[in-house]
């Protein structure tokens, strides 16, 4: 049994039966429960069914909480106090399902959203949050508590089926925090992808969440993950997609991939899941990076500016383009002006110009992405390439 | 085999920071790995202690707390080992021992009851 899900089980499960109370309430329940779990279980020996018993504690602890409130009405407690002893797995389903929905509120940052999901549905504490967003646990606690009482009332969700791009665009973020490089622990961040996946894969068994984006979503997660181990080199320096020993990708997860992009294929709305997962497609079917269709990622990443016009979208098309047509074509892709301090966007400048020979506009550049940069293998990356600045050898500059 | 008493001892002014469920799900899976083990010296899981009690003497019963002491006993065990070293091990490696501030008192049972 994992804690982590179990705990999200159970404050989404109190959440709806007791939906007067604080979700604080219903947190303290679920770690009253597996609290004793931990205490009796081993003596004892695990319940036959220890999902219901851990549910009848944490029901049992949360009509401790109202009778000890003095305020409320002791009929409340009442009416709660026999525990549904069974409870369906659609119905655990649906209110894992209500939960999201309800942390995915718009009137909230979509940070604190984030945070909400990870307290409440991933079974995380505050410290293990703040580690996995460089914050301290102090900042974080806040961050939770101002979102909590903005999400005081909470009213059935469900029928909002118009929330439903608001989540995918959260678990999207919350794919990106354990993917992207700003994080050192390649192990913790590995936890948010799968969360990520597994609460995506909660949305899509949904009638309401199965969309054909929330499939290009599940797509696009499953292709990246298939790279996870094979980005890092034994030491934990991260590899570029170049340098990866394709062999250590994960093949499963790949044809895991590949399956959700067929089935997102329906339908009139081509997503921005829909190009990012057909982009990541294109990497992992490639034999070699060689191989790699650097013409069609280029055109797909042309699409997703036209979609989603970003800066990084940009960067991303001018890179393709150099694979394809060379250094001088993706300096061009690029354009002039630097959009933001973004070290990507200097990292590769300072790669483009150091192919077409020009070495002092690629120090400047490749000086400035170290300054920026967020973490140290990023840094010792780009201290790397400073080095060989003056020398022939051409770096793919692609991401990892 | 000697039967020894383990007497598990945490400090009473511990702060107590709650463990986060993945943390719970470590420490139940270390002792369930002690557990197993020493599974042929552990022979009574013995029982945790609560808060409720009271203390008799010939002067009377005295209600808690009955520790004017830094620690309280949290609970018990019964283990049979071939030596004093053996049990000292077995309580070592139990996850209990690694806790800041707790202790595990080891004693040998004089077996008066043995028959």
């Amino acid at each position: 049994m994992n804690f982590r899900h179990a705990h999200g089980r159970l404050v989404s499960i109190l959440s709806r039966r007791f939906a007067s109370s604080p979700i604080e309430h219903c947190e303290d329940a679920a770690q009253t429960a597996l609290l004793r779990a931990v205490e009796t279980w081993p003596r004892a020996g695990a319940p036959e069914d220890p999902a219901a018993w851990l549910y009848r504690v944490a029901h049992h602890a949360m009509l401790d909480t109202i009778r000890a409130q003095k305020r409320r009405p002791p009929e409340e407690a009442e009416a709660f106090a026999e525990p549904e002893a069974v409870y369906l797995a659609s119905e655990v389903r649906d209110d894992l399902l209500r939960m999201l929905f309800w942390c995915a509120d718009p009137g909230i940052p979509v940070d604190s959203q984030i945070a909400l999901a990870l307290k409440t549905l991933c079974g995380f504490s505050t410290e293990e949050i703040a580690l996995r967003f460089f914050q301290s646990p102090d900042a974080i606690h806040k961050r939770l508590q101002r979102a909590r009482a903005q999400l005081r009332t909470r009213h059935d969700p469900l029928v909002e089926a118009a929330r439903v791009p608001a989540i995918l665009q959260m678990l999207y973020l919350l794919f990106n925090e354990g993917y992207g490089s700003a994080k050192p622990d390649s192990l913790i961040r590995r936890e948010l992808c799968e969360e990520a996946i597994r609460l995506t894969l909660a949305l899509a068994d949904h009638p309401i969440g199965a969309l054909a984006e929330t499939d290009a979503l599940l797509a696009l997660m499953h292709l990246h993950a298939s790279r996870f181990d094979a980005r890092f080199d034994s030491v934990g320096g991260l590899l570029l997609l170049k340098e990866q020993d394709r062999s250590r990708w994960d093949t499963s997860l790949i044809a895991t991939g590949m399956t959700f992009l067929q089935r997102s294929a329906r339908g009139e709305r081509f997503s921005r899941f829909h190009v990012e997962a057909a982009i990541a497609a294109d990497h992992a079917l490639a034999t070699s990076y060689d191989a790699t269709p650097w013409e069609d990622i280029a055109s797909l990443y042309a699409q997703l500016e036209r979609i989603s016009p970003s800066p990084l979208n940009r960067l991303n098309r001018a890179i393709a383009i150099a694979e394809w047509k060379g250094a001088q074509a993706g300096i061009e892709a690029l354009g002039d002006e630097t959009p933001l301090p973004y070290y990507l966007w200097d990292a590769t400048s300072g790669e483009l110009y150091r192919r077409i020979g020009n070495t002092e506009r690629a120090r400047f550049h490749l000086a400035r992405a170290i300054e920026t940069a967020p973490t140290q293998s990023e840094r010792a990356l780009l201290e790397k390439r400073l080095q060989n600045a003056a020398s022939s050898d051409t770096s793919p500059v692609t991401p990892t | 085999m000697t039967k020894y008493l383990f007497l598990y001892r945490s400090p009473t002014d511990a702060p107590r920071q709650a463990p986060s469920p993945a943390q719970m799900q470590e420490a139940m899976a270390q002792f369930n790995a002690w557990r197993e083990k020493f599974k042929e010296e552990i022979v009574d899981m013995g029982d945790g202690l609560t808060g409720v009690g009271a203390v008799c003497r010939s002067t009377g019963v005295t209600d808690g707390p009955y520790i004017e002491g830094k620690e309280v006993i949290g609970g018990y065990m019964i283990v049979q080992a071939e030596s004093l070293e053996r049990a000292l091990q077995v309580a070592q490696e139990g996850p209990m021992a690694g806790q800041p501030g707790a202790s595990v008192e080891v004693r040998a049972l004089a077996g008066m009851s043995a028959k």
